[in-house]
């Protein structure tokens, strides 16, 4: 039985910034409400390539129910400082575990290592990262303050007060408390006493503590795999039996990466269900990974992209508007099987809408999102 | 004229043909600046630099996958460096890999600071002075014979002379065709990904096994120069890392003061 106040359906927009990279996610509640999950915008410095933010600002809304923060990677966070700063929200779910002081503690690790590396992107993430927490800090100060939850598996996390009847219910899969404790041990196992970075942990390890999020409403099931990879569904599949896993709609962890999946977890996601899978391309990480799209494709109705790959041009015609040596791309095609980058293209966006008994009221493909298979 | 050792010796230090060379030079406990900026860690070696050409510094265990190594010239070298235009020996290497070898070119008189942050019993730091691989073979001619077998049994030497040669042929052969800005985006597994960008702006995409990469000292989400050359046998692809920036105490200190002010100072898990 759906609640009153329900208009019947739920909305999944996965959206991208037009770009080979990053995540944005957001949802729309039955009741009306949104909800963002991750933020990728192509700038920091121009809203106007925020797919979140364009999205929001067309549909005139103004507060959003929750906001959440997967885990500490880039491509799941630049540009959440501006959403922070143009909308009202609620409640903001970060990846659980880390106090305040440990949260400090990777706040500098990212602005140490990213100074060491002189790379400019890395600097000005690191800094992104530093100003998300801080304007979280700064908002929920106050009556009606944000308010903050930081996420661990088995956590029903929506309705905020909970509300275990509630028609739409949204719930943490991961990550479960060991593989936090691991990252708090590695996190302060890179510092001296006196603050100095002394090692850096390998980039992938962050996604250890991604959340995963299981959205259910009536019969129909979303599942949000941020970037967990294999350990982490190996825990979710310990803790969940199989039935709670069966999904309608799937964002594919970790990219489509072979590593974002256990053996029987995708028989566990689309058991019973004509599921749809939905990946976020990483093409300069190679993802998603054509193993892992043919494991997945085996079990799933169809594959959707927010973005969609384009052919490697060929190296006569790689000169395009550069004057770059043919032979130098020669070079590089033959040793790194190297490939030139897309420059910016339109926002793409999977719309995936379901009413309240897993039916599929309307899929919609915008801009550079295609169906990859099916 | 008649050989005598101290002739070999001008072009290759004691440590070179030591027994123990392959332990490289004695690392000692300083008493220098260096230890004032990490009087817990700091390891120096100092070692006159008479008309060297190059400056090996190379790594071998295991020691350095947990520390860093930084690399110093005094202000004379780098003064004399930089008049010459071989501004290279300004400052760091990190992510140091073990096998690894870094070299440096330049020709001055000065000498060379190393400072190891970590474990560091198994580094070498070899000077190589100007050598020609002619005026080599001329000098152990001139040995006599006994010490000419001697030196011929040396497997240092050997290298020494290979490398030499090698070296001069790639600098006389290869043509640099393009340059590119390098950046290791992720390693996963054995697979390193990286993005190329030209002079031009053109970015590319690419995959690069990672320990090819990290014998170069070249590490994840680290920067690296990416250089095409033409050669006699064909085109190829050398990487060289970039060096990391030095944080020094007070960049240090100015950064936690941004995140203190930014993040607060209080621990409670419900801070934000």
């Amino acid at each position: 039985m759906l609640s009153d106040a329900s208009d019947g359906r739920i909305e999944i927009h996965i959206l991208n910034a037009g770009v080979a990279c990053g995540e944005s996610i957001v949802i729309r509640l039955p009741h009306g409400g949104y909800g963002v999950v991750d933020c990728y915008a192509r700038s920091l410095r121009n809203e106007n390539t925020n797919p979140t933010v364009e999205f929001l600002q067309r549909r005139n809304v103004d507060t959003i129910e929750f906001l959440c923060l997967t885990h500490p990677h880039s491509d799941h966070y630049r540009g959440m400082s501006q959403i922070l700063r143009k909308f009202r929200v609620l409640h903001f779910w970060r990846f659980g575990g880390l106090s305040a002081g440990e949260l400090r503690w990777l706040a500098g690790y990212k602005r140490l290592d990213a100074e060491q590396s002189r790379c400019r992107g890395a600097i000005s993430d690191a800094q992104e990262f530093q100003d998300i927490l801080s304007l979280a800090r700064k908002l929920r100060k106050g009556p009606g303050g944000l308010r903050v939850t930081l996420v661990q598996s088995k956590q029903q996390l929506y309705p905020c007060p909970v509300d275990a009847s509630a028609a739409c219910q949204i719930w943490a899969l991961a990550p479960c408390g060991n593989s936090i404790s691991d990252y708090q041990e590695r996190l302060n196992s890179c510092f001296s006493s006196n603050r100095v970075l002394l090692k850096t942990l390998p980039h992938r390890f962050h996604n250890t503590v991604s959340v995963a999020l299981l959205v259910r409403f009536g019969q129909t099931c979303v599942i949000l795999g941020g970037d967990v990879e294999k350990a982490g569904w190996g825990h979710v599949a310990e803790e969940f039996n199989a039935d709670a896993l069966a999904a309608h709609v799937v964002k594919v962890s970790h990219h489509g990466s072979v590593n974002g999946y256990t053996e029987h977890l995708w028989e566990h996601f689309s058991s019973g269900r004509r599921t749809v899978a939905v990946v976020t391309p990483y093409h300069s990480r190679g993802l998603p990974q054509r193993e892992a799209l043919e494991h997945i494709g085996k079990h799933v109705d169809s594959i959707l992209t927010t973005f969609t790959p384009t052919e490697p041009r060929s190296v006569s015609a790689s000169r395009g508007p550069y004057p770059s040596p043919l032979e130098s791309r020669i070079a590089l095609r033959q040793l790194l099987q190297a490939r030139t980058a897309t420059g910016d293209r339109p926002f793409g966006r999977c719309t995936l809408v379901y009413d309240g008994f897993g039916g599929c009221l309307d899929v919609e493909l915008k801009g550079v999102a295609a169906k990859v298979l099916r | 004229m008649s050989p005598s050792r101290s002739s070999v010796l001008d072009f290759g230090t004691q440590s070179d043909l030591d027994e123990n060379a392959e332990s490289g030079l004695p690392l000692e406990d300083t008493t220098g600046r260096y230890a004032e900026l990490d009087r817990a860690s700091a390891t120096t070696i100092r070692q006159s630099l008479r008309d060297a050409q190059e400056v090996i510094v190379r790594m071998n265990g295991n020691a350095f996958n947990r520390g860093r190594l930084y690399v110093d010239a005094t202000r004379e070298y780098r003064q004399m460096a930089d008049e010459s235009r071989h501004n290279t020996l300004t400052p760091i290497l990190s992510g140091v890999r073990s096998g690894a070898q870094y070299t440096w070119q330049g020709s001055a008189e000065g000498q060379l600071g190393l400072r190891i942050r970590g474990q560091a019993d198994d580094a070498s730091l070899r000077i190589r002075p100007s050598v020609q691989v002619s005026e080599l073979l001329h000098t152990i001619r001139e040995l006599d014979e006994s010490n000419r077998r001697e030196l011929a049994r040396s497997p240092l030497l050997r290298n020494l002379l290979n490398e030499a040669s090698e070296t001069r042929q790639a600098r006389e052969d290869a043509t640099v065709i393009e340059e590119l800005k390098g950046y290791v985006e992720e390693i996963d597994g054995d697979t390193a990904y990286v993005r190329l960008e030209s002079p031009e702006g053109e970015i590319l995409y690419g995959q690069y096994p990672a320990a090819e990469l990290d014998a170069n000292g070249i590490r994840e989400r680290r920067s690296f120069l990416c250089r095409v050359t033409r050669t006699r046998s064909g085109l190829g692809v050398q990487f060289q890392a970039s060096r990391d920036a030095v944080l020094s105490e007070g960049d240090v200190e100015r950064i936690w003061r941004e995140v203190d002010a930014a993040l607060g100072t209080e621990d409670s898990d419900d801070a934000f």
